[in-house]
């Protein structure tokens, strides 16, 4: 790269980064401020640190439970996610007949649903099946939301896997359940952090369906948990945005992980 | 091996979703008191609730499960009404007869119901005389005003009668460079507005047109819509109407930045104390064309019924009762800063303790009910916010405006009968 | 584990040769445990919707009469219903292109070699991983009237306060570029997974002959990337027809009813006019827009990516 085109990446790169931080360093401020304190919100307060926002969220808020919650539902909403989609990928991938499109188009139009349009029906069924308030009677709707897309990566990047490695598996006496074993599903790794990350963090983040299916209080996500500091008299935004930022840490790090490991097998391919 | 580490992960997630879902069977056994209501996170009347359960499981071994919810609650309870799962007890916020009370149990047989505010007769009985919810919470409001804001300007606010008295202190207030009107399009303020003029803008015959099936367009333009309207025009509304919320209003009364708002005192007064617990705020009685002085009411947000379907009715009408018991009743009330809806309770209700005592206690100026709570359909109020919402931003006249009112009414007469 | 087995990318450019004999029916099974949970989960609630589309039920209450499709001609000269189609085209489309102009940027630039470009790309992608209220939340503080950080920049230079969400035009186009910026950086991954699977080779001999900078990203970048460019634009396009809980947080679809997409307005008409029956078919109806709206995509797709093969 040459001098000038290095400086002016570097600059692009750096504008993108301020405007993406400025939102956070604004939640900030704005965490570690008295509700009273009228400052401006650019302006950090140094000398009037509070912690009362954290604990409100924490105390009233309930947000470690909600975390807690929030954890349990996205670890196995996403595992169920990735190994319902990456089984249903391999014969969309492989087996493009007539039938095998219109299933795809099937699961291409659950994506379009909008959720809202199913509330109502999918509530009183939650409710006859007993699993209102429950880890499962939440985890399987949003399992369900999540699949197309997964299902839509999976069958994208199958398709590129070139036949000849299964055929020659097969040539040497493979069956084709020990193929998908030995070949395929080991070459899913880097589409599947890309699945775990996206799930996880739609799931994480999930607020139409949670507010209504998750009704306790020892049972409340994240998202819904936050939202209870908005009322039609008063809100606690303070409280709500240091709750909003104690939720960010737990997927910060998750990704933080899942992104060194993510980069890593997909340099590994494009060295070879 | 990192897959190894992945697929064991997939096993081991697997075999999680199946306990979790062998676990999800209903329970057995146990059976909890299911207890809603609508209250913020913060609220400080949370832990008087957490205490009185405490105080009533205690004395009854009757244990209660509390859910609140905020913004949702309406809506969550409207899916759980649809499904036929409707909380043991829930707050009826405003319409335990008009939405609730095909699901509600009457409370007619309980002792306590001889200590309820006769004034609540017309919006909390039915046609029977039927009462399905205990008021904890009378909201009786009047327009919200910052005293020291308008004695700067030279208004007496006391002395306004009429809509013209109103607007006369209104251009002496944006004379002292203050907002005038705040109002707030990210809440309700919209329809509070438009309830309040309209609780006493019109003739018998009007209002018998209302509740009959006809909505009289021009009535509710030139009555209501218009006064919107001319304070459109002049300027009188905050500038930052369309993205303010409600505690954008509560700081700006607060703070001095605006003079009147027309929303209950009550819903913003937690905000107001914690910006300045100091604010000279109060209420004044509703000016009206005619010149009579008018304060509207109805049954507050924590009101309390019980459904009728419940499997637990013993229990959920004692605890009901135990929550009508003057000490329980006034404990919240004060936490919540309200008007008690039963006579027997005595409540501090601090910055607002005096404007409660020039107007509600002495019983002397008429206390109408929330306009469209009584004579337009339930399920009317956001259209009524999204109407008077697009007068305040010039969206649309009020003559329009009207005509949507109209749409939306017809719809629901219809589809009530 | 064989590292020649991997495959380059999650979406390279030569498409692979159709099977010369299709694997057996059997391997259809694997789809069945997805497909059972759609029938459950989704398609029957999505049949109960398009049944309750044809009453004037209010969403609770026992009263329920048959309309047959009274609610589909209702959203048909409804304008509040045009205003939100025309604004979810407009959220859908305008936050599609920015995103992928965005994030084939910050893919090319966090692609070369730069200090810390680790660091920079988790900071693009940051805010992906919050919730939309929140994001909607953190831009609320910017754009709120008093107190708002844009207006305190303004207040420095001694201009006026500017009331940001009073001007529809002004509000969609903010809710456009705060839904954008939050989820650019799925595009951003998706084309950087597309650059980086580009074989070295082929950039390499690109150089080779002197087509450098723009004409090699015209000539072979922009080709290689077209199946990355084909999942990111199909998704993006859907997310953004089903927008709602920024536009609940910034605005609430005012003023009036000027901001609604067809979801905020499906929430407004299903709970606040009680008129579940038809919000159901505005619901239904948004369904089919999208469906079409994505055939017609896909459709195109198809065609250009033969072209190109061609």
């Amino acid at each position: 790269m040459r001098r000038h085109t290095k400086i002016l990446v570097t600059l692009l790169v750096l504008t993108g980064c301020l405007v993406q931080l400025v939102p956070f360093y604004l939640a900030l401020t704005t965490a570690f401020k008295e509700q009273s304190d009228l400052s401006s919100v650019w302006a950090f307060p140094f000398a009037a640190i509070t912690w009362d926002n954290l604990a409100a969220a924490i105390a009233q808020g309930g947000v470690l439970r909600a975390t807690f919650n929030s954890a349990v539902v996205t670890v196995i909403a996403t595992g169920l996610t990735c190994m319902l989609a990456a089984l249903a990928a391999y014969p969309l991938a492989r087996r493009r007949t007539r039938l095998n499109r219109g299933v795809e188009f099937t699961i291409l139009a659950v994506m379009m649903v909008p959720p809202l349009s199913i509330l109502v029906p999918l509530y009183s069924l939650l409710n006859g099946l007993g699993l209102l308030d429950t880890y499962a009677g939440l985890i399987l709707p949003l399992v369900c939301l999540e699949l197309p897309r997964a299902i839509f990566l999976y069958t994208q990047f199958l398709r590129a896997v070139p036949l000849s490695l299964e055929e020659a598996a097969r040539v040497d006496g493979a069956s084709r359940l020990q193929t998908l074993r030995i070949i395929i599903f080991p070459l899913l790794k880097p589409v599947t952090v890309t699945v775990i990350i996206l799930t996880a963090v739609y799931v994480w983040n999930e607020f139409a369906l949670s507010s209504y299916i998750m009704t306790s209080t020892e049972m409340r996500t994240l998202a819904p948990s936050i939202a209870a500091f908005f009322g039609a008299n008063g809100s606690n935004v303070n409280a709500a945005v240091a709750g909003s930022l104690i939720g960010v840490v737990p997927i910060l790090i998750a990704y933080l992980f899942l992104q060194r490991y993510f980069m890593k097998g997909m340099l590994a391919g494009a060295e070879k | 091996m990192t897959h190894t580490a992945l697929r064991a992960g997939l096993v081991a997630t697997t075999a999680a979703a199946l306990l979790l879902t062998g676990c999800s069977a209903p329970g057995s056994g146990q059976q909890n008191l299911t207890f809603s209501l609508y209250m913020t996170a913060d609220s400080p009347a949370r832990a008087v609730y957490e205490k009185l359960i405490a105080d009533f499981t205690h004395e009854t071994g009757v244990a209660v499960d509390m859910t609140y919810d905020t913004t949702n609650y309406e809506n969550n309870i409207k899916v759980k009404m649809a499904a036929g799962n409707l909380p043991d007890v829930f707050a009826t916020h405003g319409w335990s007869v008009l939405r609730y009370s095909e699901f509600l149990q009457p409370l007619d047989d309980q002792a306590w119901t001889s200590g309820v505010n006769t004034a609540l007769n017309t919006s909390m009985r039915d046609d029977q005389g039927h009462l399905y919810a205990l008021p904890v919470e009378y909201t009786v409001a009047g327009i919200a005003v910052n005293q020291d804001v308008v004695e700067k300007a030279g208004v007496d606010a006391t002395a306004i009668n009429t809509w013209d008295d109103f607007n006369t202190a209104l251009t002496k207030v944006a004379a002292t460079g203050v907002t005038p009107i705040t109002a707030s399009g990210k809440s309700s303020s919209a329809g509070n507005m438009a309830d309040f003029i309209a609780s006493n803008a019109f003739t018998d015959a009007q209002r018998q047109s209302f509740l009959g099936g006809t909505f009289d367009t021009a009535a509710w333009s030139e009555r209501v819509l218009s006064h919107v309207q001319d304070w459109r025009t002049a300027g009188f509304f905050n500038a930052d109407y369309v993205s303010a919320s409600l505690d954008d209003m509560a700081s700006q009364l607060a703070q001095g930045q605006a003079a009147f708002a027309l929303v209950p005192a009550s819903s913003i007064l937690a905000t107001t104390l914690k910006l300045n617990p100091s604010a000279n705020i109060g209420f004044i009685p509703i000016p009206s064309d005619q010149a009579e002085r008018f304060l509207v009411g109805g049954e507050g947000i924590h009101s309390f019924g019980v459904s009728k379907s419940s499997k637990n009715k013993e229990a959920a009408l004692k605890f009901v009762a135990f929550l009508a018991e003057p000490d329980n009743a006034a404990a919240i009330a004060s936490a919540l800063g309200s008007y008690s809806g039963l006579t027997n309770v005595k409540v501090d209700l601090g910055l607002l303790q005096s404007s409660y005592d020039a107007w509600v206690t002495p019983a002397q100026l008429p206390t109408k009910p929330f306009f469209d709570r009584v004579y337009l359909p339930n399920g009317i109020w956001s259209t009524m916010i999204a109407t008077t919402d697009s007068v305040i931003t010039g969206q649309a006249s009020p003559d329009q405006a009207s005509e949507q009112m109209k749409l939306q009414y017809d719809t629901l007469f219809r589809q009530a009968r | 584990m064989s590292a020649t087995a991997h495959p380059h990318q999650a979406t390279p450019a030569p498409r692979p040769h159709r099977p010369p004999r299709p694997a057996g029916a059997s391997i259809n099974l694997m789809y069945v445990p997805a497909l059972v949970l759609f029938a459950v989960f989704i398609i029957y609630p999505v049949l109960q919707g398009v049944s309750i589309a044809m009453t004037n039920w209010d969403g609770y209450s026992s009263r329920r009469a048959f309309v047959g499709l009274e609610n589909f001609a209702r959203v048909f000269s409804d304008p509040n219903f045009s205003t939100a189609m025309t604004n979810t085209f407009i959220y859908g489309v305008g936050s599609t292109v920015i995103q992928q102009v965005l994030g084939l940027l910050f893919a090319v630039l966090l692609d070369q070699k730069l200090r810390g470009r680790q660091i920079a790309r988790a900071i693009i992608y940051l805010p992906v991983l919050v919730s939309p209220v929140v994001m909607g939340l953190m831009y609320y503080l910017v754009f709120r009237y008093h107190q708002g950080a844009l207006n305190d920049i303004l207040g420095v230079f001694g201009a006026a306060p500017v009331s940001w969400m009073s001007d529809a035009g002004v509000a969609i186009g903010v809710i456009v570029v705060v839904n954008s910026l939050q989820f650019m950086g799925i595009s951003m991954l998706i084309y950087l997974s597309g650059l980086q699977g580009i074989p070295q080779e082929i950039r390499e001999a690109a150089a080779l002959d002197g087509s450098i900078g723009w004409n090699q990203f015209r000539s072979i970048t922009i080709p290689q990337l077209m199946p990355a460019f084909a999942s990111s634009v199909v998704l993006n396009l859907i997310g953004g027809l089903k927008l709602y809980d920024v536009i609940q947080v910034l605005t609430g679809g005012g003023p009036g009813y000027a901001t609604n997409s067809v979801s905020t307005l499906i929430g407004r008409t299903y709970f606040g006019n009680q008129a579940a029956g038809y919000a159901a078919a505005q619901g239904v109806v948004l369904f089919l827009v999208i469906v079409v709206c994505t055939v017609a995509l896909n459709w195109w797709f198809d065609r250009t990516r033969s072209h190109l093969e061609n």
